[in-house]
């Protein structure tokens, strides 16, 4: 299968509803419906960072939840390196998982705040690997809290006793230790204080290269995505207006939305 | 301009379980009447704490030290520092008010919105007529652009979308000071646009738009702009955008760890920054440009754990062996800017 030509994340007219709050005995009918994700298609290239930004409601978590089946949309396609993820068995998609993984906005409330550091990051192990040893699921641990930042002396401490940005460093290892294919990041950067948040988004960059990854990267933030974007979908009402080379969609932007959200950014007086 | 607000040493002190911290320490600052004055600073700098304090919202137990000089409209001042609860009372939203980051927490979920307008009205003016009330709530309603405001004031607030429900809180925030009895005799509509109004004379705005949408919040920021020109406000705006502050404040101050690290004209600051902290802000700070960004290393300190010098000091790119030895005081670094750095004072040596 290695040769096989097929593009590495694949997603066709992918759609998602949800029923408008009516209640659990409201009745429902067709306008009950809200369209979150509407029939959305794009191609994702092996090592490129696929960015997608929108403003709030306009379905970009949704989507981000649905390409990795947290969230099973109700219609499309999904197919991660030429394999039908929708088709996927319960066990099947959990070995696929493997390759596929998330980081998320709120460091702190993805963490498990009575478990320590170490048996936090090492947790993917254990169930991805459980043939290797307790040492050897410590010691990948060490090497990968290591690499985004930590000492080997943060494994024995509690998330709560981590800053915002040492917490994201923490879900950005617990991402990192299976030696994922793609990794969906969903605002890794919205709830951190900005220098913060600039070492985060170069951290982010440099381990691209070097473990060859490729980012889906939600964002409502241009400035954040113009970071790290290789191409950039603009997301309004479930859809894709806009989908571009970054310099293109930043500079010459095709979609009047897509100006009005360049327009809204405060830009500072550059000197 | 004659100025609104004067803060002099103002210091906050709170009691945690490793001993007493600053999160406000010796802050000196002013607000002219219609000025609008950017607190810059990231988490844990102190720029909330110190907006609480200006709103005698600190929590219990903190010690409050120097003093906080509010002009009043009836022509006498009020040290905001010193001030008993009862008095507080009578000021709050009335001399001055505030609209905080996520108005769906100040909001109270089961009261029509008109009517929790109404309240910042009746709390000062317990004897204005129920009709006269609601004209008032209407006309805030429609300073704060809200469409609709007879329909919107029937509402829930978890019937509005989050931009609206901040535009309430700033309907509620200029409500009391609109509708003075005594300057009220102008319906609001004849106003002369910059004619500076009886209270509320300081509106203080804490990471008003950080919850919004960037279309929202350049709506947002626009109205704060119009009430403020329009009204006459003096406004705080307390924000760790610096893109957000470029577009809102006359001026700027910069908090680190406590302390005013900078302070200057808006453009001034931004284009030439004189403290290694406001530079680092800079470049850390994400544009539509790709390649720019350069973070600041290490965290903010822990205020339990300052430094015995500069507080900026661990993090800074051109420390001197020096800095650890004392807090740099606030040097000149041109036109009323200054900076806490005492690099600053030697560069102009230097040239």
């Amino acid at each position: 299968m290695e040769d096989f030509i097929a593009d590495f994340l694949e997603v066709r007219e992918l759609t998602k509803t949800y029923r408008r709050s009516g209640g659990a005995f409201a009745r429902e009918s067709e306008t009950d419906r809200f369209v979150a994700v509407d029939g959305v298609t794009f191609i994702v290239t092996r090592g490129e960072t696929f960015a997608i930004v929108g403003e709030s409601g306009c379905g970009k978590t949704t989507l981000a939840r649905t390409l990795l089946r947290l969230i099973e949309p109700d219609s499309g396609r999904v197919s991660f390196e030429g394999r039908d993820l929708l088709a996927l068995k319960p066990a099947e998609l959990r070995a696929q998982r493997r390759a596929m993984q998330m980081i998320f906005q709120d460091p702190f409330a993805s963490l498990d705040p009575r478990m320590r550091v170490g048996e936090l990051v090492a947790e993917p192990l254990a169930i991805h690997e459980p043939q290797l040893s307790r040492s050897g699921r410590a010691e990948r641990s060490a090497a990968i809290l290591e690499r985004v930042g930590l000492s080997g002396e943060a494994m024995k401490r509690y998330p709560h006793e981590f800053s915002g940005g040492q917490r994201q460093r923490i879900g950005i290892a617990r991402a990192l230790i299976l030696r994922p294919k793609l990794i969906v990041a969903d605002e890794p950067v919205s709830a951190l204080d900005v220098s913060v948040g600039a070492q985060v988004l170069l951290l982010l960059r440099e381990l691209q290269a070097e473990f060859a990854l490729t980012y889906v990267f939600i964002s409502h933030s241009l400035p954040v995505v113009a970071q790290l974007a290789t191409r950039i979908a603009v997301m309004h009402r479930g859809s894709f207006v806009e989908v571009g080379e970054a310099e293109q969609v930043l500079h010459q932007p095709a979609h009047e939305y897509t100006r009005e959200l360049l327009s809204a950014v405060p830009a500072m007086p550059v000197s | 301009m004659s100025e609104l607000l004067t803060v002099r040493n103002l210091t906050v002190e709170l009691p945690t379980a490793r001993g007493w911290i600053r999160p406000v320490n010796e802050v000196s600052l002013r607000i002219g009447a219609g000025e609008s004055l950017g607190l810059v600073g990231e988490s844990g700098s102190g720029k909330t704490m110190l907006a609480l304090a200006l709103m005698g919202l600190l929590p219990a137990g903190a010690r409050i030290s120097g003093e906080a000089i509010l002009a009043l409209a009836r022509a006498e001042e009020q040290n905001l520092a010193a001030l008993d609860e009862r008095r507080w009372r009578d000021l709050r939203g009335l001399d001055l008010a505030m609209v905080f980051q996520e108005p769906m927490t100040s909001l109270n979920p089961v009261m029509r919105v008109g009517d929790q307008i109404a309240e910042a009205i009746t709390t000062h003016f317990p004897k204005m007529k129920a009709v006269e009330v609601k004209q008032c709530v209407l006309d805030a309603l429609r300073l704060a652009a809200v469409p609709d405001p007879a329909v919107r004031s029937g509402q829930y607030p978890h019937q509005l979308s989050g931009g609206l429900r901040q535009r309430v809180m700033i309907a509620m925030a200029i409500v009391a000071g609109v509708s003075d009895p005594e300057s009220a005799t102008t319906p609001l509509e004849h106003r002369v646009p910059g004619t500076p109004l009886n209270p509320p004379r300081l509106l203080i705005a804490d990471e008003p738009t950080t919850a919004l949408d960037v279309t929202v919040q350049k709506q947002i920021l626009e109205l704060l702009d119009g009430l403020r020109r329009r009204l006459g406000l003096g406004l705080l705006f307390i924000t760790h955008d610096l893109g957000v502050v470029a577009r809102v404040a006359d001026r700027i101050v910069v908090m680190y760890a406590g302390r005013i690290v900078e302070e200057g004209l808006t453009k001034e600051v931004l284009q030439r920054p004189g403290h290694p902290y406001t530079q680092g802000l800079i470049a850390a700070s994400p544009t539509l440009e790709r390649g720019r960004l350069s973070p600041i290393p290490g965290t903010v300190p822990q205020l339990t754990e300052l430094p015995p010098g500069c507080s900026f000091e661990p993090r800074c790119p051109v420390r001197l062996p020096e800095c650890r030895l004392a807090v740099p005081s606030l040097r000149d670094a041109g036109d009323s800017h200054s900076a806490r750095c005492i690099l600053v004072g030697q560069k102009v040596v230097v040239k």
